[in-house]
């Protein structure tokens, strides 16, 4: 049994005893989630929080066997995307990057498949990758956060979200499409500004 | 609850797991804000609070704090706290709602199942999903018919939900007749009522050995039955389907054969044409030998008498109408339902009135409202039970006359319509 399965058997054996124990199973993945889609740890701690709340609150609603078949991390996610929706209504947006159809962005080769990660070169810019993921137009930014950061398959995606599996597949795709055309173009505007930099006055 | 225990085995804070993204670390605040919000905290020692102190805090801003009282309150075996958890039914925030039937759920016999039932077309995911857990363990109380539309449900956790709870109804079906037994066995060990059952885990559906077998309402297989099977076939893999739309009555009659507070779900198959035809032609031939000298009905009687043609009753009235006159058209009842309806809609009553009268029915008004018709049904049905508990409460009709009404007006969304029509209608003559 892994720790998944010890922790919702511990669960499903005594809720208010063993509940810490999902919050430390799943605090850490459920936080950068959060802050994936609402760009700031603030507003993030604000969405876990409730998240792990409401979570509580719907196992304690669920029968012991229930508890036992639950694949904890879709589950919460769809808690904390159900939250991050009805905070986001009361609270400014994001400037989406452009997915119209005529936009250039869309237009990449559609050979550069691989984990975003790779898409940088080292660690560090993975900051920069995710504040760029939490610009990206809300139905590919949720698709390619859980797909290549949460590793949910496009199943759970789908079932998370409500959506065909068709439909999920399209927005992961044009998520990357989109992530990488605006990495290249910053990272050719880093050369370009460190040229610049270089040229005698 | 083992706080102190438990506070033990907290690891310290460098021993939390990490993730994939690592600079973004977690807050330490996180954890211990978690457990003091769910009252978890070992300082928060376990005491009862008052009946006073759960009213109070259901009405708290917060709406964890309302969830708690709500579990609380499902605690109290007392008829107090099934009314407040049954206002809680309609709480603003889902978490209430699905504490609340929880609650009501653990409370035997008294609840009033058809007021659960309405909690299967919750616009919320997961207080249709508590919904079919709860509805489900009734036992004999509930036909596993109630819980099959689930398996259509537009989300995949409720429908996830019937599989399971339809595979422990069949379970409980074919190995025990006693209540709830077997599902008990299902139930938090934190109750301390039983040990979880150790078999089944893991394993879903298709329905399971009894699967093809007909439920009638009382409890004893009648044989293989067209529908289950059809249900079954639907669920199986890579077969094509209907989405279950949630907001949407399922096509089957249900009755309380008791009272509206506990009792048993009685199941019916949808009437043929050909049975309401009868039952027209019966009505018809009955006013016939009984009004054939009279040119008005006047009804009801009293101060507020509103005659009504016969035509417009039989119009207004359709053939499921009972013996007694309508407690609809009595003005101190209809402004419990008014009030309800058009709070509801945020409209003021005289406007859905108004509305009426330039001919628009009550659906393009809540569609205006963006209401939907399921929600607009779940309104109406709340509000005319009020006013059926309001007229009961007043002497204008008995018990057993409001259970009629209500099992009539659940039956027939179009006599529902109608009815609240009729309502507010009388309102405005009023």
């Amino acid at each position: 049994m892994g720790d998944e399965g010890q922790v919702l058997e511990l669960l499903a054996t005594d809720l208010d005893r063993y509940f810490y124990r999902l919050v430390l199973y799943a605090q850490q993945r459920l936080f950068t989630f959060a802050v994936r889609h609402t760009g700031n740890p603030q507003d993030a701690e604000d969405i876990v929080q409730e998240a792990f709340i409401r979570a509580y609150h719907a196992l304690a609603d669920y029968p012991a066997e229930r508890i036992r078949m639950l694949k904890v991390q879709p589950w919460l996610c769809k808690i904390t995307l159900h939250i991050f929706y009805r905070h986001r209504s009361s609270q400014p947006q994001y400037l989406p990057l452009d997915l119209s159809e005529e936009s250039t962005l869309l237009d990449l080769e559609d050979d550069e498949r691989g984990q975003p990660e790779r898409v940088l070169e080292n660690k560090e810019d993975l900051r920069e990758l995710e504040a760029l993921l939490a610009q990206l137009p809300e139905q590919y930014r949720v698709a390619v956060s859980c797909y290549y950061f949460e590793e949910l398959s496009y199943r759970e995606i789908a079932d998370l979200l409500n959506q065909p599996i068709g439909t999920i597949k399209t927005h992961v795709h044009r998520g990357m499409l989109l992530l990488r055309k605006t990495v290249t173009a910053q990272q050719s505007s880093k050369v370009r500004g460190t040229l610049h930099g270089k040229q005698p006055a | 609850m083992e706080n102190n225990q438990r506070e033990e085995q907290i690891p310290q804070e460098s021993e939390t797991t990490t993730g994939p993204s690592e600079h973004a670390q977690v807050p330490t605040s996180l954890l211990p804000t978690v457990l003091q919000r769910l009252g978890l905290t070992p300082e928060q020692a376990s005491s009862e609070p008052s009946l006073d102190d759960l009213r109070a805090q259901l009405k708290s801003d917060d709406w964890f704090r309302r969830a708690a009282a709500v579990r609380a309150l499902g605690k109290q075996d007392t008829a107090i706290a099934v009314e407040l958890l049954l206002a809680a039914l309609d709480d603003q925030d889902a978490s209430v709602r699905a504490a609340a039937v929880q609650a009501l759920g653990n409370m035997g016999k008294r609840i009033p199942l058809q007021r659960l039932m309405v909690t299967l077309h919750d616009t919320d995911w997961h207080v249709r999903e508590t919904a079919v857990f709860v509805l489900a363990k009734q036992g004999p109380r509930v036909p596993k018919e109630v819980v099959m539309p689930a398996l259509h449900d537009a989300d995949a956790a409720v429908r996830e939900a019937a599989q399971f709870a339809l595979r422990h109804l069949s379970t409980e079906e074919s190995a025990s007749a006693s209540d709830g037994k077997l599902w008990e066995q299902h139930t938090m060990q934190r109750d301390e009522s039983t040990s979880p059952a150790a078999s089944d885990t893991g394993t879903y559906l298709p329905l399971g050995p009894t699967s093809g077998h007909s439920w009638n309402g009382s409890g004893k297989h009648t044989g293989h039955l067209q529908s289950v099977r059809e249900q079954a076939q639907a669920y199986a893999p890579g077969a094509v389907h209907e989405e279950y739309v949630p907001q949407e009555f399922a096509p089957y009659e249900y009755s309380n054969t008791l009272s509206s507070h506990g009792g048993k779900l009685v199941l019916h198959r949808h009437r043929s044409q050909k049975g309401w035809w009868i039952a027209l032609v019966a009505v018809a031939v009955l006013f016939f030998l009984l009004g054939s000298g009279v040119t008005t009905l006047l009804v009801p009687v009293g101060a507020w008498i509103m005659p009504l043609r016969k035509s417009e009753v039989i119009k207004v009235f359709p053939t499921m109408m009972p013996a007694q006159a309508p407690p609809f058209e009595n003005p101190n009842d209809a402004w419990v339902a008014q009030n309800e309806i058009a709070k509801e809609l945020h409209l003021p009553p005289q406007e859905i009135i108004s509305q009426l009268k330039q001919g628009r029915s009550m659906t393009a008004i809540a569609a205006a409202q963006g209401v939907s018709p399921s929600q607009l049904q779940g309104i109406e049905l709340k509000a005319m039970r009020d006013l059926l508990d309001n007229a009961v409460k007043s002497g204008d009709i008995d018990q057993q006359q409001s259970d009629q009404w209500m099992q009539q007006l659940q039956n027939n969304p179009s006599f529902l319509e109608k009815m609240v029509m009729v309502a507010f209608m009388v309102g405005s003559k009023a």
